[in-house]
């Protein structure tokens, strides 16, 4: 009865002569495709999502207004009153961040620079930035200031802003990637 | 009654085992040393067989047991020795004896050496463990264990190994004094007696002594048979070459060595050894072959591919080992004699090992350094000290036989040794962290002070055990990175480094901890809309990355070619995920299993044509070093180049990551989280357990139980 009980010893007295002939173990031959599983929500260009890159082709899409043209870079000149727009779907606790730089040159100009985050019109935060160079924003959005499964404006206001002294342009901050994740 | 259980459970399996030496040699050899350690490998070997059966019993333990004290009769009288030597090795003894009587607390007897014992016994015999390796190794002495376990529990096991450092420093003895230098023989002894990493070492659940013991038995049966030719003897022979394999792999050399002695003098005696001691090797390794398709698992997976031990992970084992944190191997020996940093320390004195060199002047010094030789062989595969204990005995023999030159000095030389190896004495040149002994702590051997503090103040893990213990359901499965002492939960532990399949879960949860592990890097292939019966993505280059694929997509302009059933999937080097890469889930990936190396690949191949204009990869960034390029199986069945390689780009962190990470976890047979403040993304769990859909259940010295979704 212990014998029927264990799969070793039934399976041994098969294999055991197997053991003996074969040199090493043979890998498997190939598998047939899975079930496929459900997919988890990834934004695909060039559908509007709730992240973008600015290296994404389709970028401009979610550029509503106050951004500098496009350039050959991955990164985009906000200028002092951009938006943007993000089709944004129901998940819980979403936070909004954003990759950007405050460049050298013009951070000694115009020292310190205050964010103000605007989701749908309703202020998300104000973020001061205190040094220049490359910087990581991430902050969670209340529930209430998002509409699930729709089209939101997210609006950054920096102040100051710098203007250039060569063409009179007023710029924030560089732009790298903005959008809502978990 | 628990110092009783335990005191049963010890003497009885020591009895048995002495019973059976008697029974395998009857005349050929009355050593109770040999006896005991010759009837050490048989009750292997029947354990074994029981565990095969699943009559892993107390009971049947206790019927057999009693059957080989039968048929023994009368009890072997007790060698007689009168030696002011004695009273050292007997104040060791005591210290070893409560330390060895006392609650279990070694970090591998606790970890796995019992706690495999204690699941055997549970399940009333061997099951199917692929997801720890350790179950992998051949474990001879813990079917001894689990002999005694049965009656004594944990520290009835550590007294059984307590008697082969007995049995070994006994024979030593016996060995030199037959051979006609007791002084130098009693000098040996103690050298290895009170050896601080020999006397830790014996008073747990380890087997590193009880290697040693078989080992140096192995030689003094040869001895002997080589005066008496007795044929009994032969038999004990192959027993003990064969048990030495099953102690312990890196004792494998003791087969052949046995078996060329013997072949010195008759070819015949040689194949009759060899042939023994392949059977007792036998089961393990067909054990290993059906479990895990490598009978030598869980190492040469190179050569004996297998789901169950990445290669990744077993070349960076080999290498840890090999160096641990030194930075030269010409630290070894300081470490291992002095400073302990290596788990223990021999003792200063054996910073003298070079001397024994001058006992090649001698037969018996060359025989004594030939078995060193053997039996250290393999010592550069793994540095800790423990692994030089097995060669020890023949080292400090050969020691104190070139120290005998001088009247009286090895016997000088091993009394300094014992002075200056009392464990007060060790701090004074040993780190702090050096495992070694520290107190007798005969309150709790006798059970006198409850064993949880104890335990705890040398495991702090203990406390896990009990939460778990408490908070969990028998016959859960809990996941880790850091282990426990297993020994004390009768849970299902799955610890990160300890099998593939647990190191690709741990992967998993890295895919929403960690950003380079976050499948947001696309990897795509363009090339001329054609007709193909398959393609295949071959990686080019060398490097430390393990090359994964989250998911893999073949697309006809905008359309993703559906994934048909007749289909047909496959990968090299590690095929048997290669499922994972097509399932249209983020957060299961196929994983390559080795480093970066040219010819590694993945393919799907059609049952017809289909037209492709792209393959798209979407993985994680964790893979800097790979290089890939994309091939496509023509009409008439070539492989042909479609693109050198692909457009990379990154894509925004999948939303409900940490939900579907978990929920994977749980599929993938994890119940239960556990998490240490230390472990990478601990904080994201416990700020995030919401998102992650798992419930705290209870947390205890900075680690914390969650359960699954």
């Amino acid at each position: 009865m212990g014998a029927l009980k264990s799969d070793f010893v039934p399976r041994s007295v098969i294999l055991l002569p197997l053991l003996l002939s074969a040199g090493c173990n043979r890998l498997p031959e190939s598998y047939p495709p899975p079930e496929q599983r459900k997919a988890l929500t990834v934004p695909a260009s060039p559908t509007l999502s709730y992240f973008v890159s600015m290296e994404d082709p389709n970028a401009d899409a979610y550029l509503v207004r106050g951004f500098a043209a496009r350039d050959a870079g991955t990164w985009r000149w906000a200028l002092d009153h951009p938006v943007l727009r993000f089709l944004v779907p129901a998940a819980p606790r979403l936070r909004f961040e954003m990759d950007f730089s405050l460049p050298e040159r013009a951070f000694r100009e115009t020292g310190a620079v205050t964010l103000t985050f605007r989701i749908n019109g309703e202020v998300l935060d104000r973020h001061r930035c205190e040094t220049s160079g490359q910087q990581h924003y991430s902050h969670e959005v209340p529930e209430a200031l998002i509409r699930a499964n729709a089209v939101n404006l997210v609006s950054i206001d920096p102040d100051p802003v710098w203007v250039s002294k060569a063409d009179g342009s007023h710029l924030g901050f560089i732009l790298a990637r903005a959008g809502f994740t978990e | 009654m628990e110092p009783l259980a335990i005191l049963f459970g010890a003497g009885f399996t020591i009895v048995v085992c002495l019973a059976l030496g008697a029974l395998v040699l009857r005349d050929s050899c009355s050593d109770p040393g040999a006896r005991f350690v010759t009837g050490a490998a048989v009750l292997s070997l029947i354990v074994f067989t029981l565990c095969a059966l699943h009559l892993a019993y107390p009971a049947v333990f206790l019927v057999l047991g009693g059957a080989c004290l039968c048929l023994l009769g009368r009890p072997p009288g007790l060698p007689r020795m009168r030696s002011a030597l004695l009273l050292i090795f007997g104040a060791y003894f005591i210290f070893y004896f409560f330390h060895a009587m006392a609650p279990e607390a070694s970090p591998d007897g606790a970890g796995y050496h019992l706690a495999l014992a204690a699941r055997y016994l549970r399940e009333r015999g061997f099951v199917r463990i692929t997801d720890n390796f350790y179950a992998a190794f051949p474990a001879g002495v813990e079917m001894l264990f689990l002999f005694a376990f049965a009656f004594g529990r944990h520290s009835a096991a550590a007294l059984v190994h307590l008697a082969f450092l007995v049995a070994l420093s006994w024979q030593m003895f016996a060995w030199a004094r037959r051979a006609g230098f007791p002084q130098a023989g009693a000098a040996g002894a103690l050298l290895v007696f009170a050896s601080p990493a020999v006397g830790i070492d014996a008073a747990s659940a380890y087997n590193d002594v009880a290697l040693a013991a078989v080992a140096f038995t192995l030689f003094h049966l040869l001895e002997i048979w080589s005066e008496t030719r007795a044929v009994r003897l032969l038999y004990a022979i192959g027993l003990l070459a064969g048990f030495a394999f099953s102690v312990k792999y890196t004792a494998w050399l003791a087969v052949p060595w046995a078996a060329g002695f013997l072949a010195l003098k008759s070819r015949r005696n040689a194949a009759l050894v060899a042939a023994i001691a392949a059977a007792a090797i036998a089961p393990w390794l067909v054990k290993n072959w059906i479990w895990f398709h490598n009978p030598v698992a869980p190492f040469f997976n190179r050569l004996f591919p297998n789901p169950y031990v990445l290669v990744s992970f077993e070349d960076t084992y080999r290498r840890v080992l090999a160096l641990y944190h030194l930075k030269s191997r010409w630290q070894i020996p300081m470490e291992v004699t002095t400073r302990g940093s290596l788990s223990g320390l021999l003792g200063p004195v054996f910073l003298l090992s070079p001397l024994a060199l001058v006992s090649l002047r001698t037969s018996a010094g060359r025989r004594l350094l030939l078995a060193a030789l053997i039996f250290g062989a393999n010592y550069f595969t793994n540095i800790g000290t423990r692994f030089l204990i097995a060669p020890l005995p023949f080292v400090a023999l050969a020691l104190a036989l070139a120290l005998s030159a001088v009247p009286r000095l090895a016997i000088a030389i091993a009394l300094i040794h014992a002075v200056i190896s009392w464990p007060a004495l060790v701090p004074k040149y040993a780190i702090p962290q050096a495992w070694r002994l520290t107190k007798v702590p005969w309150r709790e051997a006798l059970r006198l002070k409850p064993e949880g503090p104890y335990i705890e103040s040398r495991l702090p893990e203990y406390a896990i055990d009990r939460l778990i213990e408490a908070k969990t359901p028998p016959g859960s499965t809990i996941f880790t990175f850091t282990p426990i002492p297993e020994a004390y939960t009768t849970r299902h532990i799955r610890v990160e480094f300890q099998a593939a399949e647990n190191k690709i879960s741990g992967a998993v949860l890295w895919t929403a901890l960690a950003p380079e592990y976050v499948p947001t890097w696309r990897l795509r292939f363009a090339f001329p809309r054609q007709p193909l019966r398959g393609v295949r993505v071959v990686q080019t280059n060398t490097g430390p990355d393990l090359w994964s694929v989250h998911e893999l997509r073949i697309f006809d302009g905008a359309r993703e070619l559906p994934r048909d059933p007749e289909w047909r999937l496959t990968a090299r080097p590690y095929p048997w995920t290669v499922q994972s890469a097509f399932d249209n889930s983020l957060v299961t990936f196929w994983l390559c299993g080795e480093t970066a190396t040219p010819g590694q690949f993945i393919e799907a191949q059609f049952h017809r044509e289909e037209t492709a204009d792209s393959v798209l990869i979407e993985t994680a960034p964790n893979q800097w070093s790979i290089r890939l390029r994309l091939e496509g199986l023509d009409a008439t069945g070539r492989w042909i180049p479609l693109a050198a390689g692909p457009a990379a780009s990154d894509a925004p962190r999948p939303l409900g990551l940490r939900r579907a990470v978990a929920e994977e976890l749980k599929r993938r047979g994890n119940d239960y989280l556990l998490v240490f403040d230390t472990n990478l993304g601990s904080d994201d769990l416990r700020a995030n357990a919401d998102l992650w859909g798992i419930r705290l259940v209870g947390e205890d010295k900075g680690a914390r139980l969650y359960q699954l979704p």
